[in-house]
Order: C-alpha cells, then sequence, then structure tokens
C-alpha cells in the first residue's frame, strides 16, 4: 500500500466529518478573495468624483459583514478539524497497540519503553497532522489560482513577471527541503535518545542515588542535551530560514509590482485601487509556495513517521490503515466463542520443539499429555527447556514443529486458541500496572465480589488484601512497584483464576513464594472443582503435590511419572531433588520487595 | 548553579503563583544574556525595517498620482525592494540565535528538573511513573523551548512592530493616530480578557495525553500478560476511553482558543473599517493624500498582523503556561528526609545498630517494624531472613536511609542516621537492589554509571575479581559493548552480578545485597556467592537472602516476622540450638528430602 492510499484509508474512517473541514476550511481561505476585491473598489469610488461610482461608505458595511460570515467558517473548520485529527490518531495509536498485542514476540525484541513513548507520541502524531494538512494547501491553491485570473485581468504583463519569481522559490523550497528532512530526522534521534536515558534515569533512582552517581549521569544528560540543541538548532534553523524565504518573498513581489507599475500608474493605466488588490493578493498567493513547503517537509515526517509505525512488525502500511477497524469482540462474546472445542478432557502435545534464535537452545520433540483435573508439573536444571515448553504451548513462541491436540482436535492457533476460557497462563514474572488490584486481577472479566474475592482465597492472597490500606481498590504503584514479587504473582494466580480456565500453565510454581504461602496455595488450589494445572517448578512441596513430573534436561523429556517412581528410577529427578531441597533450606523468604503496608495514594 | 537554582526555587514558595511563574522564566533567561542582547539588536533592526515599508508606498502613490517622473518612482520601488532583502537577513539571523538561545535555557532546566527529581526521595518515585516524569522534564520543558524560541521573540518583536507604528503614524497625522491607537487599545483589551479562557482545557489536554502514553507504556511491557488473559478487548477499550478524553479536551481547548481569534479578528475588522471611513473622508475633505490613506489601511493590517500574531502565539503560550505551571510543581515537591548536621564517617566498615526502630509506610498503615533492635559489629556480614512482608527489605531501606524511622533509631558507628547529610552517605553505602536497572549504553557506562574518573583497568580488575574473567573475555567490544536497556541477554542474575561491580567500584564500607529471588543458573549462582564473597571483604555486609547457599556465607542471622524480630544471632550457635528457628528450617528441608 503506498503512503497517498494509506492517509485515504485514514480520511475515509470518517468522511462526513473530513467533507465539513474541507468545505468549512475552503470557504475561509477561498473567500479571502473578498475583502482584496472591495479594497479595490473602495479605493477606485473614492478616487473618482463624488457621486459617479459606487458609495465607498457602503462598501465597506457589506465587506464587514462578509468578514463576519467568514470568521464563523474557521470556528466550525477549526473544531472539525481538531475532532477528525484525533480521532485518526487514536485509530492509530488503538491499531498500533492491537498489532503488538497480537505480535508480542517482535515487541519484546524490537521495542523499548522510551521508543515505544516516541513512536505513540511523535509518529502518530505526525502521521495526524498530516491527514488535515492537504487541506490548507488546496484551499490555498484555489485561492491563489482566482486571484492570479482577477490579476492577469488587470494587468497581464505586470502579473506575470511578478508571479514568477514566486514559482521559482518553489523551486528553491523543494530542493531545500531534502536537506531539512535529514536534519529533522537528527533532531528526532536526538530527541528519542534523551528521552530513553531520561527513562532509564528515572527507573533506577534508587541505585544512583545510592552510589552518589546523580553528578556523573548530569553531566552525560549535559552532553546529550547540547548533542540535541545542535541538532534541533540546525534543524530548527532551516526550516524557519526556508519559511522567512517563502514570508519575505510578498515583499520582494509587491516590491517588483512598485516598480513595474511605475510607468502604467503615472499614465492612469494602474489605478490605486489596483495596487491595494495586488497588495493584498500577493501577500496571501505567495503563501501558496510557503504552503507547498510546509506540506511537503509533513508529507515527509509522515511518511517516515508511517514507515516507522508499520516497521513495528516488518509489515507495509496496510495494516496500520485497516487495523483499526478490525473490532475487537467484548470480552464477554470471546468467552462464549472459547467454549467452542468442548470443555478439557484431554490435551496431547506430540514432538513440540523450539529453538531460540539466539542461544540454539529450547526444546526439541516434547510430548505431553494431561487429562483433566491432573496436577503436572514439569522439571529440570535452568536452562533445560521447561519455560520454552509452557511457551511454545501456549503460542508465546512460535514453535518449530509438533501438533498441539485439544480433546483430539488439532490445534493450528495456540495463540488464539489456548486462551481463557481454555487455559489461562500465569508467567514467571507478571507485568501489573498502575491501576487498582482488582483491575490488575479482573482485566475485564465480568466477575462480582464473590468470584472476586474466591480467586483471590485460592491464589492464596487473601491475607494480603486484606493487610492493603483499601483492600482490592488499592492503587499498586506503576508496574505494580508497591506489591513484593510474590505478591504479584500471586496477584497473577487470582487473575488467571477469575477466568476460571478448564487448564492453568503456570511458569515457576511458587518460585518467590515462601513455604508457608506455597503450602495453601496447593491445598487451595487441590479442593473443589479443581482446574487441570500444567506448571514447571523446583520447589520440592510443589514436585511433592503433583499427580505426575516431567523431568527435561537439554531440551528433551528425559523421564516422566508420579514423583516416587522418578525417585526411585531416574537419576535425573534424584539429583535435581536433593538439589531443590538443598535450595529451600535457606528458605522462608520470598521477597518483600514492599510488604503489606505499601503507602496509600 | 543547579543548587542556587533549586534554593531559588525554594525561597519562592510562599510567592503568589505569577511571580513564580515569571521568576523561572527570568532565572533561566538570564543564563543567555548574551544572545538574548543579541537578539534584541536584531529585533529592533527588523522593526525600524518594518516600520519603513509603509510610509515608503505613501511617497511612491503620492508621486504617482501627482505625475512624477517614472524614475523617480523607480527609486522608492528600489529603496522599498532593499529594505525586503535586509529584512530576510535580519529575520534569518534572529531565527538562529533565537534558536540556540531557547534550547540552552531549557537545557538547563531539564538538568535542573532531572537534578531535582534525583533529589527526592523514593516515595516520590514510586508515586510517579519514569514514562510519567519524561513526559514532565521533556515534554513540557519542550512547549516551553518552543515558546521561548519562536512565540518569545514574535510577541516581543510584535509588541516592537506595534510601537513603532504608532510612532510614525502621529508623525504623520495625530488625528489618524488616534483613530488607530483606540482600536489598538480596543484588540489589546480584548486579548488579555480573554488571553487565558484556553489554559485550563489545554492542562487537561496534557495530563490525558502524559496518562495515555503512561497507560500505553505499561500495556506494552505487559503484552504477555494481556494475551494470556485474553484482556485485547478489555485493553484495547480502555485505551479507546483515554483517546475519547483526549479528544473532547483537545476540542474544548481548540474552541476556546478559535473564540480568541474571532474575538481578535472581530475587533481588526472594526479598526479596519473605521480606518477606511476615516480615511476616506479626510480625502475628500482635502486633510490628507490619499497615499495617506493607503499607508493608514497598510498601518492598520500592519498592527493586525502582529495583533493576530500575538493571538496564534497565545496558544503556544497557553501550551508553555501550562509546561511552566506543572515544571513549578515538580519543583515544588519536596524531600521527606531532610538533611542533619551531618555525621562523621570513617573510612573504616562501620558498625550498624537498630535501636528499637519502629517504622510504617503512612500514619494510617500498620507497622512495617515493630521495635527492631540488633547491632552488627564491624566487617561482619549479616543475613536477614524472612516470609514475605516480614520487613526484611524495609529494613534496607532504613539502613540507607531511603525512609527514617518513625521511632527509634538507626544507627551507623553509633550516630543516629538522622543527622546525616545526603552526602555523608553518598558512596558510603553500597546497595545491590533486586532488579539491577541497565542503561542503554556500553558496558563502562552501566559499570561506572557515567564517572569519567574510573579508569578501565579498575574496572577490568573488578570485573576479574568477581570471576568475571572469561565472560568479558568473550564480550565482542570489551567495555565498548554496548547493552541494551531491558534486554533479554542479561538474566536477573546476571545484572546483579553487574549490579555488584557497580558497587565494587565505589568502595563503599557498608554493603547491602537484597538478593535477586528469581531462580538462578548454577553458573550464576556460583558467580553471584564467588562476587559476595569479595564483597564482603573489609566491608560491613548485610545480605537479604533469597538463596540458600547464602546462608553459609554469613556471619550472623536475623530472622523477622511481621515486623519484629524473632531470632538474632551467631549463624553457628544458631545452628547449634536444635530449637532455633534456622535450626528447624534445616529439619524442616531435611524431612522433606525423604517425603
Amino acid at each position: 500500500m503506498s503512503f497517498p492510499q494509506f492517509l485515504w484509508r485514514l480520511i475515509r474512517h470518517r468522511p462526513w466529518l473530513y467533507a465539513a473541514f474541507v468545505t468549512l476550511l475552503t470557504v475561509f481561505l477561498v473567500g479571502r478573495l473578498v475583502p482584496g476585491l472591495m479594497e479595490r473598489a473602495f479605493f477606485n469610488a473614492l478616487t473618482e468624483p463624488v457621486g459617479s461610482g459606487l458609495n465607498p461608505w457602503a462598501i465597506v458595511a457589506v465587506m464587514v459583514s462578509l468578514e463576519l460570515a467568514r470568521l464563523t467558517a474557521s470556528l466550525g473548520s477549526d473544531v472539525a478539524e481538531v475532532v477528525f485529527r484525533f480521532s485518526v490518531m487514536g485509530r492509530l495509536r488503538r491499531g498500533l497497540l492491537h498489532r503488538l498485542l497480537s505480535r508480542p514476540r517482535v515487541t519484546a525484541q524490537n521495542s523499548s519503553l522510551s521508543g515505544t513513548h516516541s513512536r505513540f507520541r511523535d509518529d502518530v502524531e505526525d502521521v495526524g497532522t498530516f491527514t488535515t494538512a492537504p487541506v490548507t494547501l488546496f484551499g490555498t491553491f484555489l485561492f491563489s489560482v482566482i486571484a492570479v485570473i482577477l490579476m492577469l485581468r488587470i494587468n497581464a504583463l505586470l502579473t506575470s513577471i511578478v508571479v514568477l519569481p514566486l514559482m521559482l522559490v518553489v523551486t528553491v523550497a523543494t530542493l531545500a527541503n531534502a536537506r531539512v528532512g535529514r536534519y529533522r530526522a537528527e533532531s528526532r534521534e536526538a530527541t528519542a535518545q534523551v528521552a530513553e536515558f531520561l527513562g532509564e534515569t528515572f527507573r533506577s533512582a534508587q541505585s544512583i542515588k545510592l552510589m552518589g552517581a546523580e553528578r556523573h549521569v548530569l553531566r552525560r544528560f549535559r552532553t546529550m542535551n547540547d548533542q540535541r540543541r545542535r541538532a534541533s538548532v540546525r534543524d530548527a534553523f532551516f526550516t524557519q530560514g526556508l519559511d522567512s524565504l517563502f514570508y519575505n518573498s510578498v515583499d520582494v513581489a509587491v516590491g517588483l509590482v512598485l516598480l513595474l507599475a511605475a510607468g502604467p500608474m503615472t499614465r492612469g493605466e494602474f489605478t490605486v485601487g489596483d495596487l491595494a488588490l495586488f497588495d493584498y493578493y500577493l501577500y496571501f498567493v505567495s503563501r501558496l509556495p510557503m504552503s507547498i513547503g510546509s506540506t511537503q517537509v509533513k508529507y515527509r515526517q509522515a511518511k517516515v513517521s508511517a514507515e516507522r509505525l508499520a516497521a513495528v512488525d516488518e509489515a507495509d502500511l496496510a495494516w496500520l490503515a485497516t487495523e483499526p477497524q478490525q473490532r475487537v469482540p467484548s470480552d464477554r462474546a470471546s468467552m462464549h466463542a472459547g467454549r467452542a472445542g468442548g470443555s478439557l478432557e484431554a490435551l496431547k502435545v506430540s514432538g513440540l520443539s523450539y529453538r531460540h534464535p539466539s542461544s540454539a537452545r529450547g526444546a526439541a520433540g516434547v510430548d505431553l499429555y494431561i487429562q483433566r483435573g491432573e496436577f503436572v508439573v514439569v522439571t529440570g536444571p535452568v536452562g533445560s527447556g521447561k519455560t520454552t515448553v509452557l511457551r511454545a504451548l501456549v503460542g508465546l513462541l512460535p514453535r518449530d514443529g509438533g501438533t498441539i491436540r485439544w480433546n483430539g482436535q488439532l490445534v493450528d492457533d495456540p495463540a488464539s486458541f489456548l486462551v481463557p476460557p481454555r487455559v489461562a497462563y500465569v508467567p514467571q514474572v507478571p507485568n501489573l500496572v498502575s491501576d487498582t488490584l482488582r483491575e490488575n486481577i479482573l482485566m475485564g472479566v465480568d466477575a462480582d465480589d464473590a468470584e472476586l474475592a474466591e480467586a483471590i482465597r485460592v491464589a492464596a492472597l487473601d491475607r494480603d488484601v486484606a493487610g492493603l490500606p483499601s483492600g482490592t481498590d488499592t492503587l499498586v504503584g506503576p508496574l505494580g512497584a508497591k506489591l513484593s514479587g510474590g505478591q504479584a504473582q500471586r496477584v497473577a494466580m487470582a487473575r488467571a483464576l477469575v477466568r476460571r480456565p478448564d487448564l492453568l500453565v503456570v511458569d515457576d510454581f511458587a518460585s518467590a513464594l515462601d513455604g508457608e504461602t506455597e503450602q495453601a496455595l496447593l491445598t487451595r488450589l487441590a479442593v473443589g472443582e479443581a482446574p487441570t494445572v500444567l506448571a514447571t517448578s523446583h520447589r520440592p512441596a510443589t514436585l511433592a503435590a503433583a499427580d505426575r513430573v516431567v523431568v527435561m534436561a537439554d531440551g528433551v523429556v528425559v523421564a516422566q511419572g508420579p514423583l516416587a517412581k522418578l525417585l526411585s528410577e531416574s537419576e535425573e529427578m534424584k539429583g535435581l531433588w536433593y538439589q531443590f531441597a538443598a535450595e529451600d533450606e535457606g528458605e522462608g523468604p520470598g521477597n518483600d520487595k514492599s510488604v503489606q503496608s505499601a503507602p496509600a495514594t | 548553579m543547579t543548587t542556587t537554582i533549586d534554593q531559588a526555587a525554594r525561597a519562592k514558595d510562599d510567592a503568589d503563583p505569577r511571580s513564580r511563574y515569571w521568576s523561572l522564566l527570568f532565572r533561566y533567561m538570564r543564563l543567555e544574556r548574551p544572545r538574548l542582547a543579541i537578539l534584541g539588536v536584531l529585533l529592533l533592526a527588523a522593526t525600524a525595517l518594518q516600520v519603513l515599508t509603509p510610509q515608503l508606498v505613501r511617497h511612491y502613490v503620492d508621486r504617482a498620482v501627482s505625475g512624477s517622473a517614472v524614475h523617480t518612482l523607480m527609486w522608492v520601488a528600489g529603496a522599498y525592494l532593499l529594505v525586503a532583502l535586509m529584512l530576510q537577513v535580519v529575520r534569518l539571523a534572529s531565527a538562529y540565535v533565537g534558536e540556540s538561545a531557547a534550547w540552552s535555557m531549557t537545557n538547563a532546566m531539564r538538568v535542573d528538573l532531572t537534578s531535582h527529581c534525583m533529589g527526592l526521595d523514593i516515595r516520590f518515585h514510586r508515586e510517579h511513573t519514569a514514562g510519567e516524569l519524561v513526559e514532565r522534564v521533556d515534554g513540557d520543558v519542550t512547549a516551553l523551548a518552543k515558546f521561548l524560541s519562536s512565540a518569545f521573540l514574535l510577541i516581543l518583536g510584535n509588541l516592537l512592530l506595534i510601537v513603532g507604528i504608532f510612532v510614525s503614524l502621529f508623525l504623520t497625522d495625530a488625528r489618524i493616530g488616534a483613530v488607530l491607537l483606540l482600536y489598538a487599545l480596543c484588540a489589546l483589551a480584548a486579548l488579555l480578557a480573554i488571553r487565558s479562557i484556553a489554559t485550563g482545557p489545554w492542562t487537561m489536554a496534557r495530563e490525558v495525553s502524559g496518562k495515555l502514553l503512561g497507560f500505553v507504556s505499561e500495556r506494552v511491557a505487559g503484552i504477555e500478560d494481556i494475551r494470556g488473559n485474553r484482556a485485547e478487548g478489555h485493553v484495547l477499550r480502555q485505551l479507546d476511553e483515554l483517546n475519547g478524553d483526549l479528544t473532547r479536551w483537545q476540542r474544548t481547548a481548540r474552541v476556546r482558543t478559535s473564540l480568541i481569534f474571532i474575538v481578535m479578528h472581530g475587533t481588526y475588522l472594526l479598526g479596519y473599517g473605521g480606518a477606511l471611513v476615516v480615511g476616506g473622508y479626510l480625502y475628500r475633505e482635502g486633510l490628507a493624500s490619499i497615499g495617506t490613506v493607503y499607508m493608514i489601511i497598510a498601518y492598520t493590517s500592519y498592527i493586525y498582523t502582529p495583533l493576530n500574531e500575538l493571538r496564534s502565539q497565545i496558544q503556544e503560550l497557553q501550551r508553555a503556561n501550562a509546561g511552566v505551571r506543572r515544571v513549578n510543581e515538580l519543583f515544588a515537591a519536596r524531600p521527606s528526609i531532610t538533611d542533619g548536621p551531618g555525621l562523621a564517617m570513617s573510612t573504616e566498615a562501620p558498625s550498624v545498630a537498630f535501636d528499637s526502630v519502629s517504622f510504617r509506610y503512612a500514619d494510617h498503615l500498620p507497622m512495617s517494624l515493630q521495635d527492631v533492635s540488633f547491632s552488627l559489629g564491624s566487617g561482619q556480614v549479616l543475613g536477614i531472613m524472612g516470609r514475605t512482608g516480614s520487613g526484611k527489605t524495609t529494613v534496607a531501606r532504613l539502613v540507607t536511609r531511603i525512609y527514617d524511622p518513625v521511632s527509634g533509631a538507626v544507627r551507623i558507628d553509633g550516630q543516629d542516621l538522622r543527622q546525616a547529610r545526603a552526602d555523608d552517605l553518598r558512596g558510603r553505602i553500597g546497595m545491590v537492589t533486586q532488579d539491577v536497572q541497565l542503561f542503554h549504553g556500553t558496558l563502562r557506562d552501566n559499570l561506572t554509571l557515567f564517572d569519567p574518573e574510573v579508569v578501565d583497568e579498575r574496572i577490568i580488575a573488578a570485573i576479574e575479581q568477581l570471576g568475571l574473567r572469561e565472560w568479558y573475555a568473550r564480550l565482542p567490544d570489551g567495555l565498548d559493548t554496548v547493552l541494551a536497556s531491558g534486554s533479554d541477554d542479561l538474566s536477573a542474575g546476571e545484572a546483579q552480578l553487574l549490579g555488584v561491580c557497580r558497587v565494587l567500584l565505589r568502595e563503599p564500607a557498608l554493603v547491602i545485597l537484597d538478593e535477586a529471588s528469581s531462580r538462578l543458573d548454577h553458573v550464576t549462582e556460583q558467580f553471584l556467592n564467588r562476587a559476595l564473597r569479595a564483597l564482603a571483604v573489609g566491608r560491613t555486609t548485610i545480605v537479604i537472602a533469597h538463596r540458600p547457599t547464602t546462608v553459609s556465607l554469613v556471619d550472623q542471622v536475623l530472622v523477622l516476622e511481621d515486623g519484629r524480630v524473632v531470632e538474632h544471632g551467631p549463624r553457628e550457635s544458631l545452628l547449634a540450638d536444635p530449637d532455633s528457628h534456622l535450626s528447624r528450617l534445616m529439619l524442616q528441608v531435611s524431612q522433606e528430602d525423604f517425603a
């Protein structure tokens, strides 16, 4: 999809609003013809003998009224423009987030947080601005054509000689713009670097303070600021230099008119009214090259920005324009659709393989079988591929090979099939958001207080919630910073449970929990309508609670079966058990990054 | 400079907002006096040239009508062209000087703001996301830069131009000058009256915009969580709401700004109509030449153009207003930890003591630590253990004076930590946090935290001391190897190793290590144990132990439960006592072993 096509798609999102904007802005811009004509009529009426021409006072009255009408149009066009532009920007942001949400790996690899910041802010703004900028150019162009025709009819020779230099300016501007684009890119780059550095600085504020490194960090910040200043000054100088060139060309053009009109005026062929009209029109006609120039600059910026937005997925522009149109089904609807395929009887994984491109580690030919109600734990040393298997299973990694069958039915795209309410995945380190605890657990699920409380209880988070100042309405701070690692893990568990999944997939079960909390979690999960659980773990208590244990080493399954059987038959399991038990001895602590008594906001 | 500005801000704290607003701007403008002086000269030149042009046209028209020789007219036209070209040069020069000055000023402001934020305690940083602070320190200040570099110049230049025009008008004809002055005063009064009607909505629009970007950053960081819980629809709907809010505030702000334009242009129309009528009347009565009428009309639009530009720059001014207000708000944030008279810190490893320390995070919250007392001798290693929420990290926060205790005292070498100045502790206490944040930059910068005085030999020595020689040898560019922030390349354990290396380079006498709770692979685990041993040599060390093997490295163990000390003593004697918490932990594990 070409960039103009892309823009057209964006405009078509709200055609009537856009049409209203175009009409009103055109009326406003082309309406500028009126005062010029009126001024000419006024001077002509004034210089002719009294009573022989139009009444100059009447001309003034008509002109003032028409101008007031034109002002009203400007208000309308302003409102239409801002609403349209922000709805386009909203769509772009939405489409971008939607895309990122459907391509998790790409995000993790390609975008740092601050990169996201400048994409969602600057790039979206550039594209949004350009959807309305060409209309100004169009209106100015239409005005200029009519104005030039009117001037040609007054004095053809003079008009053609004056308008030519203006066209020359257009050429100069076109040539100079390539340079401006490069400076702009440099200044953007410098800006992105400053923002990234600032973000990192604030994220590690505590370390920097304790190390007494503020001075050095600030010095580096100054250096980056200086680089950015140089880039920005150069950028602004050339942009403004071009602008001022356009702007001043009117004075030069008027000077030329004065020079060339000297003869005709003394001969009476060119009136003072004609001079007034030229003076007035040339000012706005000279805006045309300026408008072309700045529209071009904006075009380039918008194109670069759009390409950068599209590059999030190495895709073309088509998705950016079309993605926002796709409706995401409501949670309720997707929950119902999620029941297709039947509730879990058995999940069968055969030959599942994934190799990490960077480390060449991963999992190869893994077979797993889980029946309804089972608690299966995958274990193994660090780097044995446990987490890889889980992530490839739920579609967070694109598997290289292998099949997944849900009740015997082949699952093509686990990323869209193995999701709630079939499967809920609990990551090792959950990412929480700066909102209430309730929002972090529910995330859109339509559950009542009792269901929420039940999920919290089963996740062994009830004691923590009771200790929070506002219970589930407590704000958890940026990225959940006010919660400890263990609390965050149990929030993620509650979040999964409140979705009532058939299968719970848990990476590194209870890793940040103390023994007592781990035991409480295991007990509560096992009672009642217990969900089927597939987890990775290195905790003896969790392994002991499992119906079956799957032992992995170097990416392959080396043994599986009940723990007792493995402990007597599998050398790998014996070795691991000894190691895990030794590790556990110093335990008790999880991580109490912040404690239940986090400061309230 | 940083501190002076900070102190000045503090002194101005009680002043009214308007004076604080201007004092903020003037403080930074003072830094750029030479450039601003040049700018002033350029502005005066531009004004003079602009005022001259309608006078030239008046001469031209009057001579054309009275039938002067063509070459006389040509001379006047030539002078007009020359003035136009000179204006071009002057404008370019002021664009360059103006931009340079604006960026220098706002860069100084960015540095001061960052420095100020770094001076605030962790309480502050927990309430504000990094994204939000970036938006303030960079976003708001950039709005200010735009204002200072263009809007400010235009406003000043335009005011000068208006003065120049009136001087010229009154010299030509006092009556006409009086009429136009009336118009200009009306326009100015209208401008001042409605100037600020859009400030509120602009502030809100910026705030919503910051909220929206913060929302997006967090959601992007949590993509896997969102997908795993099928919350895509929910998140997108929340985004839609924020987008809707933003559009509404932008619309309100824009409508208000448009109203300003309408009032300004309406006033101009009345002035313009008045000028035509008065000019026409004077001409008809033979009191003014046609060239003078022409000049009046030219001046009317000359007054309008600057007034109109003032109007359009009001938008920038309003954005800057909102920015300045938020910058001032940020400057007004005060740390809750204040400097005492100072501590005498020896270079020796200090002793640490908690003397009946109680602490809570806020008044309405239960105590996180209650009556905690213990002492740790110079050069000893203390391991703190306890369940989640037992207060381990709180102890670390009190030792590093991130917070002050509610009652009791934390003593370093017997002196109350409240007596300390921030500088006393700087570099004297080292802390390795659980999650070590890396900078997108070289390994060197990440280890020295940009301190240029740390020579490469020392860095490499530290790396080798931690047993990372082989790891270092594999790096493609040695110390110049670029690490990406938030990268997948390093595990939490590896990042902690870099954190230990950072601390080692500062050579603090007291070290706190909050061990990563995430699981480490065997190799990293061994490295960390070795690193911990290296770190503890000749230092007083506190380890918040998450790993069992750490226990063998400590001299003393402190076990916390619900903010109280349940056990404290030498590791050996605790292990010797079968009823101790530590022994029971061991027993529990050995029982599980044979389960």
